[in-house]
């Protein structure tokens, strides 16, 4: 059962307040992949555009999946038609991430942060189907199961693929003049 | 805590990639709070707007098939 189903059944009719309530509950995950695929940049205009495309597609959603997987694979598609359209990045790209309070020293946290920059810059730099499959499993945390709902693949080839795209960022991380101590 | 990686059989490089990735899970990019009023604002007024424009788009494609229908018979004759 959708969780989301009742909500999905007003917002198709088009109660705007149903809507909203959709997009409140689901603002955050959205977010975020639009985030981790192309960069924090251009999240905002992402996520804003996966919902207006997800609204107006309400129409032909029918519920083969649940609603929140609809809309991450328009979410991941409206990231990678966005980056297609643009410019490509700086190599190592800067973030902005939200700072904790723990008790560090600044050449601590200074360290952390350039570390989590420059691998959020590698992972952006994955080939797109790997990049949605590792953002999805490890950073997300998405089930298998909802990964092949959102990807529309089937479960083995996201495990497949997920070995590759794992593959993909250690040759990104050892290649790079940064030292990330990974094990041969 | 996630599951990522439990139950699987890992490198030491996937397994380190892992604890890497771990850093971003817990450092997650938020939204703003703007995000769900733009995002409904636009919903509500392209919901307006969206007749009006398939309304004036089909009227614009019934006119370029009536002109090419017409320029074809005139053609003919």
């Amino acid at each position: 059962m959708d969780p989301d189903g009742e909500l999905v059944e007003r917002a198709r009719t088009g109660d705007l307040a149903a809507f909203e309530q959709l997009v409140e509950r689901h603002r955050a995950v959205v977010y975020r992949v639009g985030a981790r695929m192309v960069g924090p940049a251009e999240a905002e205009d992402i996520s804003q555009d996966a919902f207006l495309r997800a609204f107006h597609r309400l129409p032909s959603f029918r519920g083969e999946a649940p609603f929140r997987a609809w809309l991450l694979r328009i979410t991941q598609n409206a990231a990678l038609n966005h980056q297609a359209r643009r410019r490509p990045e700086p190599t190592e790209a800067v973030a902005t991430l939200v700072e904790d309070g723990e008790q560090r020293t600044p050449a601590d946290r200074l360290e952390e942060r350039e570390r989590r920059e420059r691998l959020e810059g590698k992972v952006r730099h994955l080939t797109p189907t790997h990049r949605a499959v590792l953002v999805l499993r490890d950073i997300e945390g998405l089930s298998y199961n909802e990964i092949s709902q959102v990807t529309d693949m089937p479960l083995g080839s996201v495990k497949g693929r997920l070995h590759r795209a794992r593959g993909e960022l250690i040759d990104l991380l050892r290649a790079n003049t940064y030292d990330w101590g990974l094990p041969e | 805590m996630s599951d990522v990686g439990n139950g699987e059989e890992l490198t030491a490089a996937e397994q380190r990639l892992l604890d890497y990735l771990e850093a971003l899970r817990s450092r997650p990019p938020q939204a703003d709070d703007e995000l769900v009023t733009a995002v409904v604002q636009a919903a509500r007024w392209q919901a307006i707007a969206r007749p009006y424009l398939l309304a004036t788009g089909g009227m614009g494609a019934a006119l370029a098939a009536a002109a090419v229908a017409l320029l074809g018979s005139t053609r003919r004759t």
